[in-house]
């Protein structure tokens, strides 16, 4: 069963299905708070505030900024692997805290920049699963009632890729003791069933009430049976496992693993549900071996909080071989419809489809088709016969791969049509193949993890895209060991190769360049949309940002592939970065037009985080890189203010 | 027999001016390799700095007027390759100072191309 809806839905039909205004977003002071990676719990990434408006956009000015230190290129023989600073700052306790790649947490008084304590996990920077030193930020607990002179009655989490989490008093970023051992919970006690790697601790728990939900991230590329991906609750103060929720039904263990929740997740307060993002299960691109249902695996899944039952799930895509992981936080927002207001959320995907759901009931509210897709060529392999797809919204990415480029395969000979001729492409959804498949969109995306804002006053949804064409190749078990022969698992890595070990055949993951670098497909290569999701139509989409090489910048109706999300102002305001160029933005909410732009040092690869202290609005991007974009990596904290 | 004129040693503003403002152009594109916004140690900022330098030999050996026949006009033409693809450069690293440089310069090089040869002695 694809579609799955629990009798535990009963149990919540006859709440409101209307949202507190803005939940979260604002502090007990009308001050415009930033509680979590998403904003808010409802992972809308909407600001209340509004004091930069179209009209002052172009005056912004930094008023602060940091270099924590905390980055590597990792050339460095023996030295720190690369930085990858994808945290979104928090702004909340009248500080803005931050982790960075190096697993320190600072906290920084918000008008200032002044450094108010930091605290240093001493985690050994040598990656244990991603390659990459990875951090997207901390999260944040408070008591709702809390006891006079006591410590951690505010706590920040700070969770570390060797799965430690560490609770911190908020106010003084002490340890606190009675949280897990001494303040840290070791996350690894719960790895029991087929234990490879560490549960690595990359993204921030979702906190909710007293309950801390704890996703990870792992290797679901290097073997085929790997550590089924558990969802964890702990208590907030204590870190003692409440429940645990797995995706895969435990008889396929032996077989399979992940399907774990690496992104963020939201809350419906008012519902009292949990929305969890769940990925693909490994290996990533070859599904022969776990040709079993898996109905859980890249959903979108409903959990009641209290006891992690599953209230409903869609599965986004059937037996996924493409590594699309539901890869983001569903943002939650209320539908109005004919007159009637209708629980919703929307779901972006890695493929660009938007999918529009009855949060309650996991029920599409705009058709979506299960649509006959190309069959698998290669031994072994069952690609299923259809896949979910969502005609309205219409999707960020093209149905078809929109063609050579010219310019690309000019000069390089024909390298890109030759290519191009030798490889298999039948539209969406055309399998992994032994000769070579064209993915377009590909596993980098589409949208990634950090997904679209909605404006909850308008239900104006707004959502970066990229559209990157990728060769995806397996390897027969002997040709995959006879191309990596002599190479260092460094090497094996840049190269694209993925083990996959235990399955009949290794992978290889090109991006679709020509051997100058340079993309062999028609751009634009990354968009920013704007959507009415009342009627689900498209307001309008723009190429965004732009792709610079060898330092010069690309033609603007190129666009940029994107990493890191938009946020939405009340005033009308979208701030983004995201961008190859380490560029950062204000937008014109209705028109989509450039206000404003600043160079920082690097892609800002999070959404910022907007806030108001002391009557003042600020906006702060966290300025670090990731490799997915390209390799230049940062250590820059910057905020951005209206003189005066 | 008329013999070979021999250059004005008159002061030539235009040339005079495209080596000064090369020199700064220079002194730009280096800034911009080590420490400019959004371009710093990349291919093309060496490029311009690379560019940019020929271009101020180039106009140093035109202003002393010395060498064989054969070199200004060897190196005038090159000189106008550079500053167009300096400029093209320069506009694709949105390095929009340089930029600027490099028009002025070729304007003085305008200048220096189209000024009056009335100066020219003719003896015999």
């Amino acid at each position: 069963m694809r579609h799955i809806v629990s009798i535990a839905i009963l149990g919540i039909g006859l709440c409101s299905p209307v949202l507190a205004a803005q939940p979260g977003s604002t502090a007990s002071d009308g001050s415009q708070a930033w509680y979590t990676f998403t904003g808010q719990l409802n992972a809308q990434k909407y600001a209340t505030a509004d004091q930069i408006t179209p009209d002052n956009a172009a005056k912004l000015q930094p008023v602060w900024q940091i270099h924590t230190g905390d980055m590597s290129d990792g050339k460095k023989q023996g030295g720190p692997k690369a930085s990858d600073w994808s945290a979104t700052p928090l702004f909340v306790n009248d500080t803005v805290y931050v982790s960075t790649p190096f697993d320190r947490v600072l906290a920084v008084e918000p008008d200032t920049g002044k450094v108010k304590w930091t605290f240093d996990s001493k985690t050994a920077l040598q990656d244990p699963t991603q390659g990459e030193l990875k951090t997207r930020g901390v999260a944040y607990w408070q008591s709702a009632a809390p006891v006079a002179g006591q410590p951690c009655q505010k706590i920040i989490y700070l969770g570390t890729m060797d799965a430690k989490l560490y609770a911190l008093d908020a106010d003084t970023g002490t340890a606190c003791a009675g949280f897990g051992k001494d303040g840290v919970l070791d996350v690894n006690q719960w790895n029991t069933v087929n234990n490879k790697w560490p549960l690595s601790l990359l993204q921030p728990p979702t906190v909710y009430k007293n309950q801390l939900f704890i996703g990870w991230a792992g290797q679901d590329w290097t073997q085929a049976v790997q550590p089924p991906g558990s969802l964890f609750a702990v208590d907030a103060q204590t870190g003692k496992l409440n429940w645990k929720f797995d995706a895969i039904p435990p008889d396929l263990d032996p077989k399979t693993g992940t399907s774990n929740i690496w992104s963020s997740m939201s809350i419906d307060e008012t519902n009292n549900l949990l929305f969890i993002p769940i990925s693909s299960p490994s290996p990533d691109y070859y599904g022969g071996d776990r040709l079993a249902p898996m109905p859980m695996s890249t959903s979108v899944t409903a959990l009641n909080p209290d006891t992690g039952a599953v209230v409903w799930s869609y599965q986004i895509v059937h037996h996924d071989i493409w590594d699309y992981d539901t890869n983001s936080a569903p943002v939650l927002f209320d539908l109005n419809q004919n007159g009637k207001t209708v629980p919703a959320l929307i779901q972006s995907s890695k493929m660009g489809f938007l999918y529009v759901l009855n949060r309650l009931t996991g029920q599409p509210i705009f058709p979506i088709d299960e649509k006959a897709v190309p069959a698998s060529d290669v031994p072994g392999e069952q690609a299923n016969k259809t896949q979910p797809w969502p005609t309205t919204p219409v999707a960020t990415t093209p149905d078809q791969f929109p063609g050579i480029s010219s310019l690309a395969d000019l000069v390089s000979g024909g390298y890109c049509s030759r290519t191009f001729a030798g490889l298999r492409y039948e539209g969406r959804y055309t399998p992994p193949t032994l000769k070579g498949t064209l993915a377009f969109p590909a596993t980098a995306g589409g949208i990634e993890w950090g997904a679209g804002t909605v404006d909850p006053t308008t239900n104006t949804y707004i959502v970066n895209s990229s559209d990157v064409a990728q060769i995806y190749k397996l390897l027969p078990r002997d040709d995959y060991n006879k191309a990596i022969a002599g190479m260092t698992p460094d090497q094996i890595s840049s190269a694209g190769y993925y083990a996959m070990e235990g399955a009949p055949y290794g992978f290889n993951l090109q991006t679709f360049l020509n051997p100058m670098g340079m993309p062999c497909w028609n751009g634009p290569y990354g968009t920013l949309s704007s959507y009415d999701l009342n009627t689900g139509k498209l307001n309008w989409q723009e190429p965004f940002g732009q792709v610079q090489k060898w330092g010069f910048y690309m033609p603007e109706s190129w666009g940029s592939v994107t990493i890191g999300s938009p946020v939405i102002t009340k005033s009308g305001v979208i701030f983004i970065g995201a961008s190859m160029d380490s560029r950062v933005r204000a937008i014109d909410l209705k028109s989509g037009r450039v206000l404003w732009s600043s160079l920082v040092d690097a892609p800002a690869v999070a959404e910022p985080a907007v806030y108001t202290y002391k009557g003042k609005e600020y906006v702060v991007f966290v300025a670090g890189g990731n490799s997915i974009l390209e390799p230049k990596v940062g250590d820059q904290l910057i905020a951005y203010a209206l003189p005066g | 027999m008329a013999t070979r004129p021999t250059p004005s040693r008159t002061f030539d503003a235009g040339i005079t001016a495209t080596a000064v403002l090369s020199g700064l152009a220079v002194l730009d594109a280096a800034y911009n390799y080590f420490a400019g916004a959004g371009i710093t140690g990349t291919e093309g900022a060496l490029l311009v700095v690379i560019s940019t330098l020929l271009m101020l030999i180039a106009a140093l050996i035109i202003a002393r007027g010395r060498g064989p026949g054969w070199l200004h006009p060897v190196l005038s033409v090159l000189l106008v390759l550079d500053f167009l693809g300096t400029a093209v450069a320069a506009y694709f690293l949105d390095a929009w100072v340089l930029l600027a440089l490099v028009v002025l310069a070729a304007i003085g090089w305008a200048a220096h191309a189209m000024r009056p040869r009335a100066s020219l002695a003719r003896a015999g």
